[in-house]
């Protein structure tokens, strides 16, 4: 029996010590996952929490098919945009937003100096909408018409937030590195 | 473009790939007494699930052992023989002893003659029967046999050989409710049941679910329809039917204002979505205008408070709360279990039901007039319940019965799909109605 198999054995039978190995084998990742689509620690913090109880709750149904890592992070991405769903409105007037704006062009940036923590305070700058969209079509790899499906809107309105998701981290991502390299260079 | 925006979603998707951040130290000791609750509450659920079975099984034998062991707490026959030659047998009747003859004419029927002739006060009885031996443990099987398999016996035909009394007299047994004439053997029974129900629902779902069932509440809700049950023997009897139930669920904290039409109109559209824990209430109707009337998030709309203000557009207000209705067309299965078989039967009914949703619908109610919404969206159609009850029947006629049946429903499969929501049901109610057995 692999190392996992035997933790998760031990967490169903209610295994104290298998529970927390668990929690702290995968919650820095998680939480890495969860700081990704929330706005603030707190909420990120809320979202890895309600998403281990649920890991907890419905570890009976992984059948050690697949990679448990990609069914656990599948279950926070839920937890995040279910929270995101309650609070964020259902109806579909994000369809106001068609009218997109000109994509911003893309400056000529060699991005290499940018560090993961970086990235993570760039993404979490942009408006939830985009946010979502961005981590569940570029880090995720849904496609538009699953992220309607997820987020209650058109497939038009997933590519559109995409595009704007898009053009918004181009000028941070250039900023970023243009300060950094200022700093860099006194 | 698009090379160079695949291009940043890459670099996005690499740059975070192998990211790690170690969440503050005290999540875990939030969660750690979560998941030790919800174990805790399903290991609570199964003892209580196992103790009622057990319980259950004790009060059915119990019962059982009770009802059998009445039948035989008449006095000791006290035939002074114990070998009684063949053609003419001798007994010592005592007088106040009726159950003496009783049972000696169970004897007598489970046995060859039918015809035994009680005695007087001390007198000697003949009894015309073949060598049997008395207290012979084979006898007590046959008379338990004959007790529990012919339901026709109400205590044997005795006539006296004594020209004194010629006509033959019916014994009447002691408790004329302990064993009851069959009803013409019938097998099959008919009948129309109806009850009011009280209703609530666990919820296991996500905790912004269960915060929206905090200011729900159950509504009057009621059932009811006909009954077909087969009897496969003088215990068991199947039973199925068809039966409409009604559950209501009232949503406090949305507040309600009629009017909304012209502005409805002239905005060109009136969505309005509210939440709930069974799924999510869309309006249709555009003379309504829904607000939240606590600091929630209930009802999602783009008639926010600032921009749209019901007061200063003079709406009359309707009510504060929403009543949800969900109708259901249940076709049960249940296994009914007769524990005494006395003047009021009683039984043990147990089984699944499949239900069928026919009809939703939300609306709001103020001065005796329905203020139709619109649906709930995201019910399942179809739904599995279990059901645990006890009947009791009273028999009016030979045919018609009066009955009652307390029932403990729960619903083993969710009424709603809507992701974080667990919503299962259960109600009690006492079915009461009427039965016809033919």
């Amino acid at each position: 029996m692999t190392d996992i198999k035997k933790i998760i054995k031990g967490c169903l039978a209610g295994d104290r010590r298998d529970q927390e190995l668990l929690y702290r084998r995968h919650s820095a990742k998680l939480y890495a996952v969860c700081l990704q689509y929330s706005g603030n620690d707190e909420e990120a913090r809320d979202i890895l929490q309600e998403g281990f109880i649920k890991i907890f709750e419905n570890l009976h149904h992984y059948k050690h098919e697949g990679s448990f890592e990609g069914w656990i992070r599948r279950i926070v991405v839920n937890t995040a945009l279910e929270r995101y769903r309650n609070r964020h409105n259902l109806y579909r007037v994000d369809d106001i937003d068609l009218i997109s704006e000109p994509e911003a062009e893309p400056d000529n940036e060699d991005y290499a100096g940018l560090q993961a923590i970086d990235l993570l305070y760039i993404i979490r700058e942009l408006p939830p909408k985009y946010r979502m969209v961005f981590n569940l079509f570029a880090i995720e790899g849904y496609s538009h018409k699953e992220i309607g499906n997820m987020l209650n809107i058109s497939e038009g309105t997933s590519k559109s937030n995409l595009s704007r998701a898009r053009s918004i981290l181009q000028r941070r991502v250039s900023s970023y590195t243009g300060i950094k390299k200022s700093m860099v260079n006194g | 473009m698009v090379d160079r925006s695949a291009h940043i979603d890459l670099f996005f998707r690499n740059g975070l790939k192998e990211f790690e951040v170690l969440p503050p130290a005290d999540i875990w000791d939030d969660i750690k007494p979560v998941i030790g609750r919800k174990q805790q509450s399903f290991f609570i659920l199964r003892i209580a699930a196992v103790s009622t079975i057990l319980v259950s099984l004790g009060a059915v034998s119990f019962l059982l052992t009770r009802s059998l062991s009445d039948k035989f707490n008449g006095p000791a026959i006290s035939f002074n023989q114990e070998t009684i030659p063949e053609g003419t047998y001798v007994a010592k009747a005592e007088p106040a002893k009726a159950v003496l003859y009783k049972q000696s004419a169970v004897i007598s029927n489970a046995g060859v003659s039918d015809d035994i002739y009680p005695a007087a006060n001390n007198e000697e009885v003949r009894f015309n029967l073949p060598e049997i031996k008395l207290f012979n443990p084979s006898y007590r099987e046959s008379y338990l046999q004959k007790n529990i398999n012919d339901d026709s016996f109400i205590g044997p035909k005795m006539t006296q050989d004594n020209s004194s009394s010629p006509e033959p007299v019916n014994f009447i047994p002691e408790n004329p409710g302990i064993i009851k004439s069959d009803n013409n053997g019938s097998k099959w029974s008919i009948g129309a049941l109806a009850s009011p129900t009280y209703y609530s629902r666990f919820n296991f779902g996500s905790d912004a679910s269960k915060e929206l069932t905090k200011s729900e509440k159950a509504a009057l809700s009621y059932s009811g329809g006909i009954e077909f049950s087969y009897k496969v023997n003088r215990r068991i009897s199947l039973q199925t039917g068809l039966y409409y139930s009604s559950l209501g669920q009232k949503v406090t904290g949305v507040s309600s204002f009629s009017g909304f039409r012209p502005y409805y109109d002239a905005k060109n559209g009136s969505d309005f979505i509210i939440q709930t824990s069974t799924g999510t209430i869309t309006s249709y109707n555009n003379d309504i205008f829904l607000l939240d009337s606590k600091m929630g998030s209930r009802v999602l709309t783009r008639y926010t408070v600032n921009v749209f203000d019901p007061y200063k557009a003079e709406l009359k207000y309707i009510d504060n709360s929403l009543l949800q209705n969900f109708s259901y067309l249940e076709v049960p299965l249940l296994l009914k279990y007769k524990v005494i078989d006395r003047k009021i039967d009683f039984n043990i009914i147990g089984g699944i039901s499949y239900n069928i949703l026919v009809s939703n619908s939300a609306y709001t109610y103020a001065e005796g007039i329905k203020y139709y919404i619109g649906k709930t969206e995201g019910l399942n159609v179809v739904t599995f319940s279990s059901s645990l009850g006890m009947g009791m029947e009273y028999s009016l006629s030979k045919r018609i019965f009066l009955n009652f049946e307390p029932t403990f429903r729960y619903y083993l499969t969710p009424v709603g799909n809507l992701t974080g929501s667990s919503i299962h049901p259960f109600s009690f109610g006492v079915l009461s109605g009427f039965l016809y057995k033919f």
